[in-house]
């Protein structure tokens, strides 16, 4: 009989890292809110907001995902999609609200 | 038979587990899901609206969306991602009383995320913003709807796995792979929501 037990490879991170990634985590949100709503940052605001949302977003998929420790064909096929992604993304948007008449 | 079982390693010609990659490839087919509803979002939240609610406010973003109540479900589903992670340590180091306790409570907090959705969903409906309203709302229930619908998804499959983790043979021999491919899915509904909740709630109309 099989027996649930411990036969995948570890890899990662230790809890209490985990943890203080969390704790990194919150404070990126509170400065992203801040940003937005506490302080007058102008043109600046969307490149803050890109740069915060994005260093959440690369911290989650490296370090919780663990994207950093495992095999680079998952970093390869996530890494593709997320520009496919990024692509339709862009398309679809300039299709749309390009002022631009096709004959 | 007298001795356990010896545990099958499926190999592949990528060297890799094929059930992780399949969630990795599904993953990235829902990067595509998601830029074309994002994109949508995009298109239609600025558009001319004669919607109003009964104080005769416009139904636009900027009037009726609450970032305060918003940040918290994102605190909510940030703080969900932490446990899942633990959980996932806890099954792939056989500590399956650590992994329980932390699925249970990323099933809980998912449950969390979802109310404070449906309240959110609920005040706009009581504004007088549905699906048909106008192409603000329409946008805006498809993309954050289809995001809720993917937490509620990993909260009944987060919750198969933490009942069956009460079996008498717990998640079987491959508990940490099983969790770990959950941890996947949970995660990327998490880093969606980042993105989401940057573009929807903080970048103003």
């Amino acid at each position: 009989m099989t027996h649930e037990s411990n036969h995948t490879e570890q890899h990662g991170l230790q809890p209490m890292q985990y943890v203080q990634i969390g704790i990194v985590l919150t404070v990126i949100t509170v400065a992203e809110l801040g940003a937005s709503l506490w302080v007058d940052l102008g043109d600046a605001l969307l490149p803050v907001l890109a740069v915060l949302s994005s260093v959440k977003f690369i911290m989650v998929i490296m370090l919780f995902m663990h994207l950093r420790f495992d095999d680079r064909l998952f970093t390869r096929v996530f890494v593709v999609s997320l520009a496919l992604g990024a692509a339709v993304l862009f398309a679809l948007f300039a299709l749309f609200t390009s002022d631009a008449t096709v004959l | 038979m007298a001795a356990a079982a010896p545990v099958e390693h499926h190999a592949t010609s990528t060297g890799t587990d094929n059930r992780k990659l399949l969630m990795w490839v599904f993953l990235g087919s829902e990067c595509l899901f998601f830029g074309s509803l994002l994109a949508t979002y995009l298109i239609f939240k600025g558009e001319p609206t004669t919607a109003m609610n009964e104080h005769g406010l416009l139904l636009t973003p900027a009037n009726i969306l609450d970032i305060p109540l918003t940040s918290q479900s994102t605190f909510v589903l940030l703080m969900s991602s932490v446990t899942m992670v633990l959980a996932v340590y806890g099954a792939q180091n056989a500590h399956f009383k650590m992994m329980k306790l932390w699925l249970l409570a990323t099933v809980l907090l998912g449950v969390v995320f979802l109310g404070y959705q449906g309240f959110e969903f609920t005040t706009f409906g009581n504004e007088g913003l549905n699906l048909g309203t106008n192409q603000f709302g329409a946008s805006f229930f498809m993309l954050t709807g289809f995001h809720g619908a993917h937490v509620a998804i990993g909260v009944l499959y987060l919750g198969s796995l933490l009942l069956g983790s009460f079996r008498r043979n717990g998640l079987g021999s491959e508990a940490g792979l099983n969790v770990e491919i959950a941890g996947l899915y949970w995660h990327f509904v998490d880093v969606v929501w980042i993105v989401l909740f940057t573009v929807i709630y903080l970048i103003p109309a």
